[in-house]
């Protein structure tokens, strides 16, 4: 029989639309034709329309993906790609036929944008759908901010782009990377079953607590000192024994700021802002008003091309506070390490 | 008699695409995600890595709380294609072996650029869906104590900004250490990313152990020329020059100045206004310790490496000193620390000697305030 694996990845080259092999490496430029439809212009003049479509959080049925592909025959030569964003993009699409792929995209429930300042494609983790550590659920989440911003999806009237990430336990994926995050935040303590212990390697798992909460009971099993406890799910991720999760007391902490790219103030994580909001499924209505008054401030307040970090950093974050009315609490220092390297050191306060 | 599914229902409205719909099409355990909102936590098990049989990874299993609706649900990750660009006929054919062995339901490229096939059925499915993936040339990894999946932006395929071949160089290094990523050795995951520039649309310096990032070294290039056109267009330069971070761009009108010493290659400049392009010393920087999850939470990325010459076909330069990354983390990373975790508890000094880096001022914020310090033992004299 033969061996499995060591195949790798097709060849680069293989997949990419005659255009853009042809082009490789000589693009000039691009601009954005309209909402959802970029063109990139090659050094020789010749040109490459995409167009980015919208998709669900965090699981797609293999039904729709084979509708993609038969559009992708129909209008760009049957080649596509997943952005990093996991929005879908039609690469190469006849110049012609970019109304009516739109028109059709539309009547399948898939909206066409996420270009320039807009509302980017929400990610998401699959959290309920398929995991046995999340405090909330993120593609609900997801699912309910694309609904509230589906407009500013659409068209290009923010200041700049919002990039809205979403996870649902502190493993945080690329929460604090976006714009807007939101985490998931357990609040029990975990809870050692102690039968089971025995299949957990127990160093391992007391040499993962950063507050070293967790101490040896008995011959196999270990137990949590709920002073200690910082919540952070170090140690349930690493032992089958350990188990977290109360529907009482879930919910999720709002996160703003993150940014990746170099430009203004250099890649920066986000801060959270929103402590802890309760699970409220499945309208998700408390996340969607906290996020919309973030939002709507921002978009009041900001100049031109500024990401939500950079009018952070431009006003302050006393202002921040103010002018979005969130209440500033204990809650928003951190109590673990990090603590004081956050407490302000010199005067020049904004009031 | 109403709908089994009363809030999975409730999710299928409203004008986003919604994964609720979704799932409906698949046969996914949709009871499954009904409980879970219903009583407001998961339903789902442990899960971790399980390996597809022969090979060391490949999938994660997954247990159920609800044995009466499904008893286990393992899925299994395929390694994405360069740059997201996939064919409708080699998708067609994902499709089908997802239909087939698993439940039909697709992520469709998780934050680490894999494309995951859920709800197997049992082990002799892996192994049959992994067989007839390698025959279309795709292949399965990235899961347990290895190098993952190393994903990519999509580079000079279509991007003018692109300093490097980002997807060139996944291709290179997705061959080179296919090995690593089937086969978990580590003492925790290394996730991997590569940038074209420092715009960093793959986030591989926030988010991954070990980001390899496009970087240029001398100044911007200026077509004078095509600046002028564009300001006569309506092009707003004094607001470029003002907001331009290290204040290195004066316009007087006619002419664009760029300080070569104040420039810090931040590209804001370069997305704003098409006529300035990056420099032609091209290369990448190499920062490690990138993390979201793990023990001491999370860590921006540090640069090990500011600026390295990237060259195919061998990439030498940049694969010496990513084999030495990865040793120097086999030896010294305990289980379960990632190399963020690693860096926090043996100091910074130590990891850039192991990894053989003559320190330079690229490689701190600035030098240290604490008088205290680790002197070795040949430098103690008594």
């Amino acid at each position: 029989m033969e061996q499995l694996g060591g195949v790798g990845v097709p060849h680069y080259m293989e997949n990419l639309p005659p255009v853009i092999k042809k082009n490789y490496g000589k693009w000039k430029t691009h601009e954005i034709v309209k909402p959802g439809v970029l063109k990139h212009i090659t050094e020789n003049g010749e040109e490459c329309y995409t167009v980015r479509v919208g998709m669900p959080p965090a699981r797609v049925s293999t039904s729709t993906m084979l509708e993609m592909c038969d559009l992708a025959d129909k209008y760009s030569g049957g080649y596509f790609r997943v952005t990093q964003r996991n929005s879908l993009e039609f690469v190469d699409v006849y110049p012609k036929k970019i109304d009516a792929l739109i028109d059709d995209l539309d009547k399948k429930g898939f909206p066409v944008g996420g270009t320039g300042n807009s509302f980017h494609n929400p990610l998401a983790c699959p959290a309920w759908i398929h995991c046995n550590l999340p405090a909330t659920d993120s593609p609900g989440i997801a699912k309910a901010l694309g609904d509230a911003f589906y407009t500013e999806f659409k068209n290009q009237q923010l200041p700049a782009w919002l990039k809205i990430n979403i996870a649902a336990c502190s493993n945080i994926e690329e929460a604090l990377m976006g714009d807007i995050g939101i985490i998931g935040v357990h609040r029990d303590i975990p809870n050692v079953i102690d039968e089971d212990m025995g299949i957990c390697e127990r160093p391992t798992v007391i040499a993962q607590c950063p507050t070293g909460a967790i101490r040896p009971k008995g011959k196999y099993s270990v137990e949590i000192d709920p002073k200690r406890c910082i919540h952070c799910g170090a140690c349930t991720m690493h032992c089958e024994a350990i188990l977290t999760g109360d529907p009482d007391t879930d919910g999720f902490a709002v996160a703003v700021g993150g940014k990746a790219g170099n430009t203004g103030s250099g890649p920066e994580l986000g801060r959270i802002v929103i402590p802890y909001i309760p699970n409220n499924p499945p309208e998700w209505k408390e996340a969607v008003e906290a996020v919309t008054k973030i939002v709507n401030t921002w978009k009041k307040d900001a100049r031109k091309w500024e990401r939500i970090r950079e009018w952070i950093n431009r006003i302050s974050w006393e202002k921040f506070f103010e002018k979005t009315g969130i209440e500033m609490t204990y809650k928003h220092i951190d109590s673990y390490i990090y603590g004081p390297e956050f407490a302000r050191t010199d005067l020049r306060f904004r009031w | 008699m109403g709908s089994k599914t009363p809030l999975v229902d409730k999710l299928c409205k409203g004008p986003w695409p919604s994964h609720g719909k979704e799932l409906k099409r698949t046969r996914y355990p949709i009871l499954m995600y009904e409980n879970a909102m219903k009583e407001k936590i998961t339903q789902w098990g442990h899960g971790g890595m399980s390996a597809v049989p022969g090979l060391g990874s490949g999938s994660i299993a997954r247990a159920s709380k609800r044995p009466d609706i499904i008893k286990e649900s393992p899925l299994m990750r395929v390694l994405g294609a360069c740059g997201g660009f996939y064919t409708s006929d080699a998708f067609r054919k994902i499709c089908k072996i997802a239909d087939t062995y698993g439940d039909g339901s697709l992520h469709v490229h998780t934050t680490n650029s894999n494309i995951e096939i859920c709800g197997f059925k049992d082990d002799e499915g892996l192994e049959n869906a992994t067989r007839e993936l390698n025959k279309i040339g795709y292949d399965v990894g990235s899961a347990g104590d290895a190098i993952r999946n190393i994903p990519d932006c999509i580079g000079a395929a279509r991007c003018e900004n692109a300093l490097i071949d980002a997807m060139g160089l996944r291709y290179f290094m997705m061959i080179r250490y296919i090995d690593d990523i089937q086969y978990p050795r580590f003492p925790y995951k290394i996730k991997t990313k590569i940038s074209g520039c420092p715009n960093e649309c793959s986030k591989a310096q926030l988010h991954a152990d070990v980001g390899i990032i496009g970087v240029f070294r001398d100044a911007p290039k200026v077509g004078q020329k095509e600046l002028k056109e564009w300001v006569d267009k309506g092009g707003n330069i004094e607001d470029v020059c003002k907001n331009c971070p290290s204040d290195a761009l004066s316009w007087d009108g006619a002419r664009l100045m760029i300080d070569k010493d104040a420039c810090m290659h931040c590209m804001y400049c370069i997305n704003r206004v098409p006529a300035i392009r990056p420099g032609d010393e091209r290369g990448v920087a190499i920062t490690i310790g990138g993390k979201m999850k793990g023990k001491y939470g999370p860590m921006k990325g540090k640069v090990l490496v500011p600026f390295i010459k990237a060259i195919p076909p061998d990439y030498k330069e940049l694969t010496e000193v990513y084999d030495r990354i990865v040793e120097v983390y086999d030896e010294h990373g305990k289980k379960k620390e990632r190399i963020g975790d690693m860096i926090h508890r043996v100091g910074w000094d130590k990891v850039l000697e192991w990894c053989g880096v003559t320190p330079t001022a690229q490689n701190v914020i600035s030098p240290r305030r604490n008088i205290f310090y680790h002197w070795k033992e040949e430098e103690l004299r008594r």
